[in-house]
């Protein structure tokens, strides 16, 4: 388990990195591709919370406009947060400190 | 005579084993719960005890617990009967202090016999066990030396030490799957696409020599001693990484398997592989009564061994009709379920059929339906523990295996039972981490694949090799899932091979395109790491279908 969790938060950093620089360049598939990248590894590791921001990011991509990219990418930015927050509690054995939703 | 307590909930399969250790000399006494058979232990007084490790009311890992607290019984050898599907519980029984434990999908009475006799050969011998490390049971697992018909005693090995490795620390005793890059002499051009071939797999068709590709081997290197394949076959190794320049990287998974539980002792050649049982918890809440107390002493009339395996097995066939028919109705019902309140208890007697199911099919040795059954079970206590992962993928997923249990029932003697070997599974995603999850799902099965990030170099690799199956996201850069599940629909190699696509999209229009592309099943993300085990798992046990059929359905 922990190895996927440094996988997925490595991943997701590289990830969220780069959808920063496509939301800026306005580079509508890569939006798209990266959203759809992050949403499924995140799936796929039982990181759900982040999922719907990622989903919103991916139909506006889809859509051939970025309307609301960046408020979508800043939810991202702060699910990613929690996130990381509670499966760092996990691992050390904390009790969850907070609800993310 | 020696004195054997057998604590086992399956009435039948219960049965069986008295009736193999009565033959065998034994003094039998059956419990068929864990507090009945703790009341029995005191005047009772085995020698050795079989227990099952699921057991309704009070637990198997309880039940030894309990009984190691006694200061009587603190040596007592215990075998334990466990789920291929769930180390967690072998892992539990010998932390609790059992001496061995054993996968009730391969366990034969006659292994029974024989691992019973080898403890009792080395509790005589003075070997005393350390109880309750992980590094014995590990030590019991492995020990090559402890495989096999009865021993004389031999001065048993230290337990090992315990260490922080996993069960990955006993790759040395595993097949180890070796890559190798094969560049041509350098000619200063850009290698083609690898291809993969290899020892222990179908051959692949000869691929033309061009003299400049470069050529990817895969070979499976079996541990030397043990003669006889590992119980659930696969490209089992090291994670072994190879990348060529400039080329997309093959990933092999297999170094996160579960603790290898193999059948302790390989089926004798010629003789009916005869596994043994799951056991399900009762359902909770549920009032149990006390069991009766069952106590022989009297062997039954001798029978010889082949007429023993022979009748087992006429009861198992005798019985299919009904398992099968009560199989259907509990998989119906579920599916027809709206609550979640009635899912869960319909779970239950599902779990409790193919609990049975498994053990049955094991003992009586019907290995493939012994392993799909036991594998549903696993998920179904999965999904008991998680109810909100209860989602239609994981419904289809039962119903879809239960479909194939039928299958496998509808022609039982037809059917080889033996475990396919060998199996080559591709899973082809360009994300690390599904990549990833699909390679440790498998490995809940004992199973391993090769891991592909490029669709392009994936169909290059599927041109030339012949795969059991495929798993595909449905969304690549470059060529996307369905498009490369169309080109490998055109390949003399892989046309018939079952495509899974691993998808976190469901709806109509991605189920359309799965089937119109080719492909054969789907699955959704999140997904339980068993649901892809007996997703796998179906379709490698599925029996090749018939020329008849294969006439009926042709174009």
């Amino acid at each position: 388990m922990r190895e996927l969790v440094e996988l997925y938060f490595k991943q997701a950093g590289e990830i969220m990195a780069s959808l920063e620089k496509a939301i800026t360049g306005n580079a509508v598939g890569d939006v798209n591709h990266l959203a759809h990248k992050l949403a499924g590894s995140s799936l796929a590791c039982g990181m759900s919370a982040v999922v719907p921001s990622l989903r919103r990011l991916e139909g506006a991509a889809k859509s051939g406009h970025l309307i609301g990219a960046r408020e979508s990418m800043a939810d991202v930015s702060e699910q990613m947060k929690v996130i990381r927050r509670r499966v760092q509690d996990y691992l050390l054995g904390y009790p969850p400190t907070r609800k993310t939703e | 005579m020696k004195k054997i307590l057998i604590v086992e909930d399956d009435l039948i399969v219960r049965s069986i084993y008295r009736r193999k250790f009565e033959m065998s000399g034994y003094e039998v006494a059956t419990a068929e719960e864990g507090s009945a058979a703790l009341a029995l232990m005191p005047e009772f007084k085995p020698d050795v005890i079989q227990v099952d490790i699921m057991l309704p009311g009070l637990d198997g890992v309880e039940v030894i617990r309990q009984i190691r607290s006694w200061p009587e019984f603190r040596l007592t050898p215990i075998l334990v009967l466990s789920s291929f599907y769930r180390p967690d519980l072998a892992k539990d029984a010998w932390t609790a202090g059992a001496n061995k434990c054993v996968s009730k999908m391969d366990c034969t009475p006659n292994l029974a016999l024989d691992l019973v006799e080898q403890l009792l050969a080395n509790e005589a011998s003075g070997f005393t066990p350390k109880y309750g490390t992980i590094a014995l049971a590990r030590d019991a697992l492995d020990r090559p030396g402890e495989e096999g018909a009865p021993k004389k005693p031999t001065a048993p090995a230290e337990p090992k030490p315990e260490t922080a490795a996993g069960p990955e620390s006993d790759a040395a005793e595993k097949p180890k799957l070796r890559l190798s890059l094969d560049l041509p002499p350098s000619t200063g051009a850009r290698p083609s696409m690898p291809t993969l071939s290899g020892e222990n797999t179908r051959p692949s068709p000869p691929a033309p020599d061009t003299g400049e590709s470069p050529k990817l081997r895969v070979a499976l290197d079996l541990p030397p001693s043990t003669g006889a394949p590992p119980s659930m076959p696969s490209l089992a190794g090291e994670s072994t990484r190879l990348a060529p320049p400039n080329e997309p990287k093959p990933e092999f998974f297999g170094g996160v398997a579960p603790p290898p539980f193999k059948p302790t002792t390989p089926p004798a050649a010629g003789s009916p592989a005869v596994p043994a049982p799951i056991v399900m918890p009762s359902p909770v809440g549920e009032a149990t009564p006390p069991p009766p107390l069952e106590i022989t002493t009297a062997p039954a009339a001798v029978t010889s061994g082949s007429d023993f395996r022979v009748e087992v097995r006429q009861e198992f066939l005798r019985r299919a009709p009904q398992i099968q028919s009560e199989l259907r109705d509990r998989v119906n019902a579920l599916i027809k379920s709206k609550s979640t309140g009635d899912q869960m208890n319909l779970l239950r007697e599902l779990a409790v059929c193919v609990g049975s199911l498994a053990s049955l099919s094991g003992i009586t040795g019907f290995s493939r339906i012994s392993h799909l059954a036991g594998s549903m079970d696993a998920l179904i206590q999965d999904l008991h523990k998680k109810p909100a992962q209860m989602t239609a993928s994981v419904l289809r997923t039962i119903a879809h295996a239960a479909d194939c249990l039928n299958v496998l029932f509808r022609d039982l003697t037809a059917i080889s039972q033996d475990l396919p070997q060998s199996l080559l599974i591709l899973a082809v995603d360009d994300e690390p981490i599904s990549r990833r999850t699909v390679a440790i799902a498998l490995s809940k099965a004992n199973l391993r694949c090769i891991g592909l990030e490029d669709s392009r170099m994936a169909l290059t690799i599927l041109k030339e090799n012949p795969f059991d199956l495929i798993f595909l996201d449905a969304e690549m850069p470059g060529m996307n899932g369905f498009e490369l599940c169309v080109e490998l629909r055109k390949l003399p190699t892989n046309k018939s091979t079952p495509v899974i696509f691993v998808t976190s999209m469901t709806n109509f229009e991605i189920r359309a395109q799965s089937s119109l592309s080719g492909g054969n099943d789907l699955i959704a993300k999140p997904f339980l790491m068993m649901e892809l085990a007996v997703k796998a798992l179906t379709y490698l046990l599925k029996p090749p279908p018939t020329v008849e059929a294969r006439v009926r359905t042709a174009p």
